[in-house]
């Protein structure tokens, strides 16, 4: 077992959508997802990817109106008689307001449509850039720097979603000791098959945010649970995870199976939750043969238990 | 990783867009600018134009037309003022070229800014009065007609000097005053009747003196030259020459006339030739011409006069002056031809007239030849010849001869060769026997002397056209009296003819005689006699043998005999046994007696 120790993460920036984590030197042509605020190349300022985007958005448009600008003045230019000049000038003012009313209606539109085209026409950019964070983050491990090798692993795992990368979080987490306050993650780190190191992270964190154990890492611990069973403590942690699906009936209701199954490794104060739920819900149907457990259970290991006294 | 990225892109292309766009913004409103100053200048020349005020409409007018920003359309009122800007701007160039001209004092280009000047005017008047009005302004305002009025005062002021420049010191080469006031304009003498009655005083005063002052001190050409060379400068102003062709003429008949009376032909032929060298510019019934022609056909009958009488030298040289005044090859040709035929010798004159020659021979119808002259230069040791070949064309020819000049004697064969082509032998002392003999015969159309033979013996005679006895020549036949035949090759030997036995007392005598005889021959049948006539006579009296002790050439000589001298006894082998002087000997003579 090797040794854990205590750190305190950096605070994840919060954001609607992951590609406002993306951040660009308009100098050198790379891309950002850290905390950085400039350029270690050049030292300018990072600029968030959607400013840019309707930045250059800004300049084709202004670069068409001044295409526009351009043939009127070599209308105007061309123009032999007065008349021409006359007719040159007020066409070239009537093209400037249309192209200004459509410019204001459809513009938002236009912005977005960029965005997209922008995102694409950069996906090769930015994903070099990342490569070059996942190069750094290695150098960090080589160097130890463990907590900065899964900081910034956590930010480029917004954008890279595969095992490699959920296992190499993994790893950097278990070297840490977990606690309440931290800001942890599960549902995101879960690996598409059965990995050791997970399971690991898995009893540690359902110790400190059981809150984390949501359906999909139910459906995990129920896929893989015979391999777990063969960890050291495996059946308490099956039970644990049991005891942390407690906290909504949709999921009681969706692994009683596996509650029933582990129902003697559920602390006193889940059973006595579980007991209520039930009692709340035993006219629902579907809940019998929990019930019945739970009874069982009851009767078996806390029938002098006041707390258990009336709940079923 | 891309170039640039979409960034920088739009950054770069938006930029050099709005640059373009203030390029073009910049060249909008010049011509916004330049249109709008346009159309103000054409407001105030229609205003001006409506005013009658046409230098100030046209001003602004060509202002405005000067700005090509923008086209306008042509209007009656804007036609005529574009119509005025042309004629300003033809006075203002007129008026720069003229200032320039007269400031460098170019009359040409003075008087050609004078006459486009006055085109230009006659041009406007032409036009309508408003043209011409707005002409007669602007030539006000540039003060085209005082220039040219000042110009031409001091112009005319300046060749008046000069004439009595000229006049004064009798100084007549520098003429230019005649161009000067000749291209003065009719105007400044106050019009066209008065300038010609001026000029003409005025040259007539300075070509009398001329006359007067160059005829003293110059020559009869110098004095023509002169007045000739004056008629051109007046003739090339257009200024009429009577007068100066009838001073000319005087001149000349009298100066002519004074050369005929004295008779003096080379002060006549230089004159006549001097005279005509101006026919240019003499009238076609010029006295002097007529004058002149009829001395040289006196001049010509004379010297045929000289001809006809066989005094060609006199003939020749009084046609040799004359040739300066007419053709006379035609003249000559006849002179030489006769010369010729009454003696040929001229031949060699005519075609070495820088050789003193002595005529050797000369004759007709010879080698291809109407008549021939041959001549000897001892001096040189050449031989020449002249001769007029069937076409009558001169040929000559020259050899030079390597034998004794002083005793050389020529002759022409009338043995050998044949009668067309005689041989020209010569006879000579020679080194190794007597006399060195040379066969010539003249090839007219090679033009050289072809050398048929060239021997050396002790005598020879030509017994046929083609056969010769030569008496102890140098090699084949030596100590014979050998028999050559004459082939195309030259000679060549053909057999002994008898033994050549003489002694040199015998051979003393024996010259001493043919000199005798060759001298003899010499009085009796002149230049052709040949130099061995007489000589075949003795020839067979001089035959000999030697006689031998037995029938071979191994056997002693006892002694000679003459042919038919002696008694033969027996033969034995070609060699014969004859009695001599009582005892018995052998001769063998080559060929039998």
């Amino acid at each position: 077992m090797k040794k854990r120790v205590g750190v305190q993460f950096r605070k994840m920036q919060k954001t609607a959508h992951v590609y406002e984590r993306l951040q660009t030197c308009t100098r050198c042509h790379t891309y950002h997802v850290l905390w950085d605020t400039h350029c270690s190349e050049c030292g300018r300022e990072y600029q968030p990817i959607r400013e840019v985007a309707a930045k250059v958005t800004r300049r084709y448009v202004q670069t068409r109106f001044l295409l526009l600008g351009l043939f009127v003045l070599l209308a105007i230019l061309c123009a032999d008689t007065l008349t021409q000049l006359a007719v040159g000038c007020a066409g070239g003012i009537l093209v400037f307001v249309c192209f200004f009313v459509m410019q204001r209606k459809f513009g938002a539109y236009e912005r977005d449509v960029d965005f997209l085209r922008y995102l694409t026409q950069e996906t090769e950019t930015i994903k070099k850039s990342l490569l070059l964070h996942q190069e750094e983050i290695g150098f960090d491990v080589k160097e130890e720097r463990i907590k900065d090798a899964y900081e910034k692993i956590r930010e480029v795992g917004q954008f890279l979603h595969s095992d490699t990368i959920k296992l190499r979080k993994i790893m950097y987490l278990n070297h840490f000791v977990l606690r309440k306050d931290m800001e942890l993650e599960l549902e995101s780190l879960l690996p598409t098959t059965y990995d050791k190191d997970f399971v690991e992270y898995l009893r540690e964190v359902v110790k400190v945010q059981p809150q984390l154990v949501k359906r999909s890492v139910l459906d995990y611990v129920n896929r893989y649970k015979s391999k777990i069973l063969l960890h050291e403590n495996g059946e308490q942690l099956i039970g644990q995870i049991a005891g942390a699906a407690l906290r909504m009936s949709a999921y009681v209701a969706e692994y009683q199976e596996l509650i029933i199954e582990y129902i003697d490794y559920l602390p006193r104060e889940r059973l006595l939750r579980l007991a209520r739920m039930i009692s709340r819900h035993h006219h629902e149907g579907g809940w019998e043969r929990l019930e019945e457990a739970v009874k069982r259970r009851i009767e078996t290991h806390h029938s002098f238990d006041p707390d258990f006294h009336g709940v079923l | 990783m891309k170039l640039f990225s979409p960034y920088q892109r739009s950054f770069w292309v938006r930029n050099i867009l709005l640059v373009l766009v203030i390029i073009a913004l910049i060249g909008t409103a010049y011509k916004l600018a330049r249109s709008y100053q346009k159309t103000v200048l054409l407001g105030q020349a229609k205003t001006y134009f409506e005013a009658q005020n046409l230098v100030l409409a046209e001003e602004a007018f060509s202002q405005a037309d000067a700005i090509q920003a923008i086209r306008t359309e042509d209007e009656p009122w804007s036609q005529l003022l574009l119509r005025l800007g042309t004629v300003r701007l033809e006075l203002e160039s007129l008026a720069l070229n003229a200032r320039i001209a007269i400031e460098q004092k170019e009359a040409e280009q003075t008087l050609a800014a004078y006459q486009n000047y006055h085109s230009l005017q006659q041009q406007a008047q032409r036009e309508n009065e408003q043209v011409a009005a707005f002409f007669q302004q602007i030539a006000q305002n540039l003060a085209i007609e005082n220039q040219f009025a000042m110009y031409y005062q001091q112009a005319m002021k300046e060749a008046k000097d000069q004439v009595q420049a000229s006049l004064d010191h009798k100084k007549y080469r520098d003429q230019t005053f005649i161009h000067t006031l000749a291209t003065i304009p009719d105007e400044y003498y106050g019009g066209k009747e008065k300038k010609q009655n001026e000029l003409e005083a005025l040259f007539l005063q300075y070509e009398r003196n001329k006359l007067r002052d160059l005829a003293q001190a110059g020559t009869f050409d110098e004095v023509v030259g002169s007045l000739a060379e004056s008629h051109r400068l007046y003739v090339k102003e257009g200024f009429p020459t009577e007068w100066l062709i009838s001073l000319l003429e005087r001149y000349a008949k009298e100066e002519i006339n004074q050369t005929i009376r004295e008779q003096d032909l080379a002060e006549f032929v230089n004159r006549a030739k001097a005279y005509r060298e101006q026919k240019s510019i003499l009238p076609s019934r010029s006295d002097v011409l007529a004058l002149i022609d009829r001395q040289i056909e006196t001049l010509f009958h004379q010297a045929d006069q000289f001809v006809r009488s066989n005094r060609f030298e006199k003939a020749l040289a009084l046609y040799q002056e004359l040739s300066r005044l007419e053709d006379i090859s035609e003249r000559l040709t006849e002179l030489e031809k006769r010369w010729i035929a009454y003696d040929p010798g001229r031949l060699l004159q005519a075609q070495f007239p820088d050789k003193t020659l002595d005529t050797l021979m000369t004759g007709v119808d010879h080698w291809g030849a109407q008549v021939y002259a041959v001549g000897w230069d001892e001096a040189e040791g050449v031989l020449y010849m002249a001769a007029l070949d069937e076409d009558g064309a001169a040929v000559k020819l020259e050899q030079a001869l390597s034998l004794n000049r002083k005793s050389a004697i020529f002759s022409l064969s009338d043995t050998l060769g044949s009668e067309e082509s005689p041989i020209i032998t010569v006879e000579a002392a020679g080194k190794e026997r007597t006399y060195a003999y040379l066969g010539l015969v003249p090839d007219l159309s090679r033009k050289m002397f072809v050398k048929r033979w060239d021997l050396e013996a002790d005598g020879w005679e030509a017994i046929q056209p083609d056969q010769i006895l030569v008496k102890n020549p140098v090699g084949e036949g030596e100590h014979e009296i050998a028999r050559f035949s004459l082939e195309k090759s030259g000679l060549v030997y053909k057999e002994k003819w008898a033994d050549y036995l003489i002694d040199a007392e015998d051979q003393g005598e024996q010259d001493q005689t043919d000199e005798q005889d060759s001298e003899n021959t010499q009085d009796e049948e002149g230049q052709q006699t040949d130099p061995t006539d007489g000589k075949p006579a003795d020839i067979p009296a001089l035959r000999t043998y030697d006689v031998y002790a037995g029938p071979g050439n191994t056997y002693a000589i006892i002694g000679r005999v003459v042919e038919e001298g002696y008694q033969v006894i027996a033969k034995e082998n070609g060699w014969l046994q004859i009695d001599f002087d009582g005892t018995q000997g052998w001769i063998r003579p080559s060929v039998e007696p």
